[in-house]
């Protein structure tokens, strides 16, 4: 398997993302994954579109992000509607905020697979270890275990959950906060397709007050 | 509780994070907010007053669920 690991570095945020994209690249490593990294000045558009245009299976972006892009360095898009072709047919990984919303609906039409956030992503500097395996547990599930989309994103969630939990007892509850809002906005096309996505949510809505009901 | 109460709580706990952790910062996207920034923007912010409550209740409910699970697993009352 080839893969392009894009990670920027500039503001305050985009440090934390980048050490988070260091376990990953790890994980990369050790199962024998030919990465390359594009990291802070080569996080580009240019050099992006070069690497993905001589062929990789997976393409993994940890930055900013907004409805239709992927945000590099420059603060400009590396990915946005005009050249996601680029990832068609290819498994998509990011911890950026939003893209799934937009941007990975359009890559799942064009026959790719998209791991990303509907909402705006948010963590706390009081847990990152616990944001770190949030974010990055979905790949091990994935890329590195091998396990299925489905299977994956459910495990993924169910980490999210633990780690919430975990972050309330000790009494980190807005970091819990933070976490199970990430959890809801998580979205994986093709575990579920954005139309399932969107169905799943109008169910679990209908699902709270039965729960209350019961209790 | 009100939706003014919880909201209050919730400040409390980033009033406590202030007070004896400084350092704390909140990455909400592009933004990195003190946890006395964060309470100045729950009151004018309404999506992410909409947001931190939501989840808050979530969680409780959640939490609660999981407590009532253990208590019926460790009593060994059966579930109805």
């Amino acid at each position: 398997m080839k893969a392009i690991l894009v990670r920027p570095r500039f503001d305050e945020v985009t440090p934390y993302t980048f050490a988070f994209a260091a376990e990953v690249l790890q994980w990369c490593r050790e199962a024998g994954i030919d990465t390359i990294e594009l990291a802070e000045g080569e996080a580009i558009r240019a050099r992006v579109e070069e690497e993905l245009a001589k062929g990789i299976d997976l393409f993994i972006h940890y930055d900013h992000g907004n409805e239709t892009a992927l945000i590099g360095q420059d603060e400009k898009a590396v990915i946005d509607l005009s050249n996601c072709d680029l990832l068609a047919m290819k498994e998509t990984y990011t911890l950026a905020c939003l893209s799934a919303k937009s941007l990975g609906v359009e890559v799942w039409r064009k026959e790719g697979k998209y791991w990303g956030y509907v909402e705006v992503v948010s963590f706390t500097t009081d847990a990152l270890p616990e944001f770190q395996e949030s974010f990055n547990c979905g790949f091990h599930y994935r890329f590195i275990e091998g396990d299925t989309h489905q299977n994956s994103l459910t495990r993924a969630k169910e980490t999210f959950d633990r780690l919430a939990f975990q972050l309330v007892d000790d009494g980190k509850t807005f970091a819990a906060v933070c976490m199970r809002q990430n959890r809801d906005s998580l979205r994986c096309y093709n575990a579920n397709t954005p139309e399932e996505e969107k169905k799943g949510c109008l169910l679990a809505l209908l699902k709270l007050p039965t729960k209350i009901g019961r209790n | 509780m009100s939706e003014k109460e919880l909201l209050a709580k919730i400040k409390e706990t980033l009033i406590a994070i202030a007070d004896h952790n400084p350092g704390w910062r909140l990455m909400l996207g592009q933004e990195s907010l003190s946890a006395t920034a964060v309470i100045q923007r729950l009151d004018k912010d309404k999506k992410l007053r909409k947001m931190v409550l939501t989840q808050s209740i979530a969680l409780a409910i959640e939490m609660h669920e999981k407590g009532r699970q253990k208590l019926e697993s460790d009593s060994g009352t059966p579930k109805v």
